[in-house]
């Protein structure tokens, strides 16, 4: 049996991994389609333009989120010049177009969101048609499959079969087609079929509905999917972006290492390491003979969680893993109750990283830079390390993802050689030695102890200078170390080898180090120093306009940036640069300020909807506009935010201190001062303590209480104390300020307390 | 405050009428009953025949319901007959013919009442946030409490519904004063709303404590054991840590997927922050950071300070969301009504008039002003914290009786006083030890209060003691031996203790240095209190020289 990479029939290029058409048994006799279709109106497949008129993107209405009538244009316009067309307007619900022109009225440009023809608006079933035109509406209508390729084989001499896995209507589901299904989302389910491969009819390009939001396509071949369904469990599971980069980087370092030649089943088509069954979804057992390295390849198991997973993406049973329904704020990025406000929070999530990180411009071309060099060495590339440093909050490890994925887009478009990446943190790894098993992982897909992984990756970097030829194809392996501080270990064996690869001929590794502390090359041993060069990259902590800007550029690209006062977030700026310069705490200080502002403009609306009117309730679901009271997030709410974020604990839980728990402070804060030292002995404190309340005339206190009263406080830290067990023998020490606690003293509860607190002199 | 605490944890929130039992159909008038179930029916023939052994076990044998209806009430006619006898006031008169009506009750009824009572008011007060809703899960939480449950519960909703919504919250407050109850309710609440399907969930919790996993290997471990557990996965107890970290990165991804939400509870979380290796901090904050995962990371602490314990890049990644718990005020307000509950089922609360008279007794007993001030001495010593009034209903509670059989003032006083005792340890260990290790232990607080050189040790002890008895000639002369006996005793009892930790091997244990760890007073107060202690070893330990003319009476 022998594994083909592609297909090719008619003209057309099928991968591994493309989504493609696949005629059907049911599906009647095929007739060629029309890739395009006419409008409703005019009848015409193409109407050209007057001249003058601006030319929209021609874009298409998605999904059924929720019209927005917030009437913003869609700012990528481009000028339009002689002979463009009209746009042609998709309608959501019966997917029927009609150019922009020949509606009535027309429309100047394409809406956006959601855009219904009349009849769909109306309610009206969409009019049947004498025949499916377009493919895709001959695979809603049931009349045309669609399916992923999972492989191509073919056994002796026989025709090339294909391995499908099954995409799914709506209407296949168990829910049957809904509310909030697009028009042309599709689920890819699990089940598989083989079949000749001349079944498939052309590749189909499915995407993510945020991609397809992005940039709608030029064609009219286009389809959704955005979930993975279980027929079985009848659960969803969502197919997430990054991953599908990922899959299509994947591709890239398998074709540098040879088969072995001895196994004759294989041949250089083959795709040696993706040992994927696709025609079942349970794994087989598969190890190859890596003669190059001397080991075997296992894939990867892992062994907790009871399931086997053959690839990364895996495909195991989703169970109780599965969303059961889609839940309604997943969809079309809707922001829920709140509106601006909301919206504005979820823009301001860590999580919401941009694409490109605003004012780190020179530092992501140093980066480029550096790594350009890097990878255009290719056979060449020794000794290329570069150590990045800047205290926790600076960007450093976003600005350098986002430069590898600049540059491997760039390489998958030819203008770069291609590149292998490995990402290792030091936090997520067992210990520092897991760091040789990592790589090895990442590199080759073997899984090995750390001991093993050394001697393995010893050869793979051409331990005598010869072995690193043959892994070739001259590919640059870039590392990138994470948290590079927690890998010193006390003979720094780890660092070392890492860096001392990096300088051997044939190894072709470039090592990017990322750490907190400035200096931590020279606090090394000078051997591993020496190998890290010379080249540093510091990142500075982000200045007040930086931290404003950074803020100003989230907002806008979520597009709400009418929720903040500018004065509110310079405030949040001003604040933040003052103590540390650190972007995750002024985004969270914003983000607190506009659920501050958000629970305020609720409590408004609720203490005044008579006086909204009758659209009160459904305007507290999105009212965007809300300017009358407090739509927009204030100074006074970013100060609310900076009370709680950056106040101090201990004032009032020395309010709250019971009685006793006072006395004792008093009583530890006069023996301090009259013994001169800073801690002082419990039965020191208690001594005086006896003393000052026999000269008032109360009664004293046990020493047990006082021995519980010294731990409680130590216990908060609001002393520091020994461990109770000494009794009075404890040393104390007061873990606040003296001044804090004499103003929590004079304080009216505890006057309430103790009336002749205020007549002591406390500091 | 403390007052209004224990009023609404002790009160008995059944009142309304109880369910009719079906032998009692036939009088055709709400009986306001006892609502008994199998078990307790056997209790109160127990009851009623202590005596018996035999015609306990017939009794049991027989059924219960038949019996327990011989003893069923009257209706509630002696009211206007206890209202004629009782006097002017329409309160009093209220309130006397409640009791004339709780009174009216048997005994078997009462007794039943009180232990059914009992039961469910410690099992409200041991499991403030959990059970039904008649139990602790339904009380309402005090003012402030309530407001971080609000704000808690409100974020958390945010994070079950939405991706890319997650937060990290710290609650910081002293021991026993409701952070875990704030948590344990919000997460209940939440929950019962979205977790609807129960073989898939949607929001899971994962509970680790800084204390018992405060090391990596085990707190992963414990991660992924509830991780499978919620999910439906099968758990493997053998994976290392490598496995378990993999598992949760791989976790993370499906979650995402999936559309669930889990919510990491790290109590005593400064058992994690102490580490100077904080990978569980960094891997749980670090992925929230990373990915719109539907997470939240709740910390609860004791100390104040413990964000400055984390290592910087955990900092970074935390948001700096405080909530502070805090104790209970001073000041006693008025207390509010507790929230009526449906009528009682087999285990619920006993309602009808048993519930009423309960209420009324508890709201007389609770406005006693000596009550009261006990209570305001508890507080000021520090142990009014919720945990330890609960430790105080707790034990009233358990020490009624069936006669009259609901709460008085005087057991609350005597559960306040034992708490307020509570640190008293010392105290009670010396007043519970015999005369010679009394003996022992004031010969050593003797020498170390002369001081010199070389401090105590078990033969300078001897020979005090020796000497003191040759000089008196009491009865409590006793030989090395014994001596020796309860040295050693009192060694254990942790009374005395070696200054510098153990001694040395082959160092001879009757010349090891001791110290006595009680104070001055502990052990003048233990004496005191002592049973049998002779005057002599009073006068002993108070002056340095006994005159040989001062009384001893050996008795």
């Amino acid at each position: 049996m022998r594994r083909l990479r592609h297909f090719e029939a008619d003209g057309e290029t099928f991968r591994v991994g493309d989504a493609a058409f696949v005629v059907t048994e049911d599906g009647g006799e095929y007739e060629s389609d029309e890739e395009n279709e006419p409008c409703e109106i005019c009848g015409e497949v193409e109407k050209p333009h007057a001249p003058k008129q601006a030319l929209a993107r021609r874009g298409r209405c998605a999904d059924r989120s929720r019209a927005r009538g917030c009437g913003e244009q869609d700012g990528r316009e481009q000028e339009g010049g002689e002979g463009v067309l009209v746009p042609m307007l998709e309608c959501g619900g019966c997917l029927r177009g009609f150019h922009l022109d020949c509606l009535n009225p027309p429309l100047d440009d394409v809406p956006k969101g959601d855009w219904l023809c009349e009849a769909c608006a109306a309610g009206n079933p969409p009019p049947r048609r004498a025949r499916a035109l377009t493919a895709v509406e001959k695979l809603l209508a049931g009349r045309l499959g669609l399916a992923r390729v999972e492989g191509f084989w073919t056994r002796g001499d026989g025709p090339p079969m294909v391995d499908l896995r099954w995409f799914l209507r709506p209407e296949d589901l168990h829910t049957g087609r809904l509310r909030h299904h697009g028009a042309r989302e599709v689920f890819l389910g699990r089940g598989t079929a083989e079949a000749p491969a001349e079944c498939l009819l052309r590749p189909v390009p499915v995407v993510s509905r945020r991609a397809f939001a992005e940039a709608p396509p030029a064609n009219n071949d286009v389809l959704v999917c955005d979930y993975l369904y279980d027929e079985i469990a009848q659960v969803f599971q969502r197919r997430l972006e990054d991953e599908e980069e990922e899959q299509a980087a994947d591709g890239l370092h398998l074709d540098d290492y040879e088969a072995d030649s001895g196994s004759d089943a294989l041949s250089d088509d083959d795709e040696a390491f993706k040992l994927v069954a696709a025609t079942s979804l349970k794994p087989k057992s598969h190890t190859m003979p890596l003669s190059a390295f001397g080991f075997r390849v296992h894939k990867r198991v892992r062994k907790q969680g009871g399931r086997e997973w053959t690839e990364k993406r895996g495909a195991g049973q989703l169970g109780a893993l599965g969303a059961a329904e889609v839940p309604a704020a997943a969809l079309g990025g809707d922001p829920g109750p709140g509106g601006l406000l909301a919206a504005a929070a979820a823009a301001l999530a860590p999580a919401a990283v941009p694409r490109s990180m605003p004012c780190r411009g020179a530092e992501r071309a140093a980066l480029a830079a550096f790594l350009e060099e890097a990878v255009a060495a290719g056979e060449d590339c020794l000794g290329q390390c570069l150590y990045v440093s800047g205290v926790p909050g600076t960007g450093k490890t976003a600005t350098a993802l986002e430069v590898v994925r600049d540059l491997r887009r760039r390489a998958t478009a030819g203008q770069l050689p291609a590149f292998r990446f490995v990402e290792l943190n030091a936090l997520r790894l067992p210990s520092p030695q897991h760091a040789y098993s990592a790589l090895l992982e990442a590199l080759t897909g073997a899984r090995a102890g750390p001991k093993a992984a050394l001697a393995a990756l010893e050869a793979l970097f051409g331990g005598a200078g010869a072995g690193g030829a043959r892994g070739g194809g001259g590919r640059v392996t870039v590392l990138l170390v994470d948290e590079m501080d927690l890998l010193v270990t006390r003979q720094q064996s780890v660092l070392y080898n890492i860096f001392e690869w990096s300088t051997r001929p044939g190894a072709r590794l470039a090592v990017i180090g990322i750490a907190n502390t400035l200096d931590l090359p020279e606090r090394l041993l000078p051997r591993i120093a020496s190998r890290l060069g010379g080249r540093r990259l510091v990142f500075q902590p982000y200045s007040r306009e930086q931290l404003k800007e950074i803020v100003l550029t989230r907002l806008a690209d979520a597009r709400v940036s009418a929720a903040f006062n500018p004065r509110a977030i310079e405030y949040a700026a001003r604040k933040v640069a003052a103590v540390s310069g650190d972007v995750r705490r002024v985004l969270e200080l914003c983000r607190k300020g506009a659920e501050v502002a958000a629970e305020e403009a609720a409590a408004t609306a609720a203490a005044s909807p008579p006086a909204a009117g009758a659209a009160a309730a459904p305007a507290a679901g999105n009212a965007p506009l809300g300017a009358r009271s407090s739509g927009c997030v204030e100074m006074r709410h970013v100060d609310a935010a900076v009370q709680e974020m950056f106040s101090a604990a201990h004032m009032q839980l020395l309010g709250r201190a019971c009685r006793l728990d006072k006395l004792l402070l008093v009583a530890l804060m006069l023996e301090t001062r009259f013994s001169g030292r800073a801690e002082a002995y419990l039965e020191d404190v208690a001594a005086r303590l006896a003393s000052l309340l026999a000269a008032r005339l109360e009664p004293p206190v046990a020493p047990g209480d006082i021995v519980a009263a010294a731990a409680r406080l130590g216990a908060q830290r609001l002393l520091l104390a020994d461990a109770g067990g000494r009794r009075l023998r404890m040393r104390v020490a007061l873990n606040v300020a003296p001044a804090d606690v004499a103003h929590a003293l004079r304080g009216a509860a505890a006057v309430a307390a103790v009336p002749w607190l205020a007549q002591l002199e406390l500091l | 405050m403390p007052i209004d605490w224990l009023k609404r944890r002790t009160a008995l929130t059944g009142e309304a009428t109880a369910r009719n039992r079906p032998d009692d159909s036939e009088s055709g008038e709400e009986i306001g009953s006892i609502c008994v179930s199998g078990s307790s029916a056997d209790e109160v023939t127990a009851f009623t025949d202590s005596t018996n052994a035999q015609s306990k076990r017939a009794l049991a044998k027989a059924s219960p319901a038949k019996r327990v209806s011989k003893a069923a009430l009257p209706p509630v006619r002696g009211a206007p007959a206890a209202g004629a006898e009782a006097g002017a006031e329409a309160g009093g008169a209220a309130n006397a013919c409640v009791l004339a009506s709780f009174a009216a009750l048997s005994a078997e009824e009462r007794a039943a009442g009180v232990r059914a009572a009992a039961r469910f008011i410690s099992r409200r007060l041991t499991d403030p946030a959990g059970g039904g809703p008649e139990e602790g899960g339904g009380m309402r939480l005090r003012g402030e409490l309530g407001a971080h449950a609000t704000a808690l519960g409100r974020r958390l909703a945010d994070v079950a519904a939405r991706p890319g919504v997650n937060t990290s919250v710290l609650l910081v407050g002293p021991r026993g004063v409701g952070k875990t109850l704030v948590v344990e309710r919000v997460l209940t609440q939440l929950a019962a709303e979205v977790n609807r399907d129960p073989g898939c969930p949607v929001l899971g919790v994962v509970r680790v404590n800084g204390g018992v996993h405060a090391e990596e290997r085990a707190a992963f471990r414990e991660i992924a054991r509830q991780l499978c557990m919620t999910f439906s996965l099968q758990y493997q107890r053998s994976a290392s840590l490598e496995d378990n970290m993999g598992f949760l990165a791989d976790m993370f991804l499906d979650l995402r997927r999936g559309h669930k939400a889990v919510v990491f509870v790290l109590d005593e979380f400064d058992g994690f922050a102490r580490r100077p290796k904080q990978t569980l901090l960094y891997n749980l904050l670090d992925a929230l950071h990373r990915s719109d995962m539907q997470s939240a990371v709740l910390c609860l602490s004791v100390r104040h300070d413990v964000m400055h314990m984390m290592e910087k890049r955990v900092l970074s990644r935390f948001s700096f969301r405080k909530a502070l718990v805090l104790s209970l005020a001073a000041e006693l307000r008025t207390p509010a009504r507790p929230a009526p509950a449906p009528a009682g089922r087999a285990w619920g609360p006993p309602g009808g008039a048993f519930a009423v008279g309960w209420n009324a007794a508890l709201r007389r007993a609770l406005a006693e002003p000596a009550l009261l001030a006990a209570l305001q001495a508890l507080h000021d010593q520090g142990l009014a914290e919720p945990r330890d009034l609960a430790q105080v209903a707790q034990l009233a509670v358990l020490g009624l009786a069936g006669d009259p059989g609901f709460l008085r003032a005087a057991d609350l006083a005597a559960a306040v006083t034992e708490v307020a005792g509570s640190q008293q340890t010392l105290v009670d260990a010396v007043r519970g030890l015999s005369v010679l290790e009394l003996y022992m232990l004031v010969a050593v607080v003797r020498l170390q209060r002369r001081g010199g050189a070389g401090g105590a040790s078990f033969e300078r002890a001897f020979a005090e003691y020796s000497s003191l008895q040759r000089l008196h000639r009491t009865a409590d002369a006793y030989g090395r031996a014994a001596a020796l006996r309860a040295f050693e005793r009192l060694l254990g009892a942790a009374l005395l203790e070696h200054p510098g930790g153990r001694t040395e091997r082959g160092a001879l244990r009757e010349f090891a240095p001791v110290e006595a760890r009680a104070a001055h007073q502990e052990i003048e107060a233990g004496l005191a209190r002592h049973a049998s202690c002779p005057p002599l070893l009073k006068a002993w330990l108070a002056h340095e020289v006994v005159h040989q003319s001062a009384p001893n009476d050996d008795d």
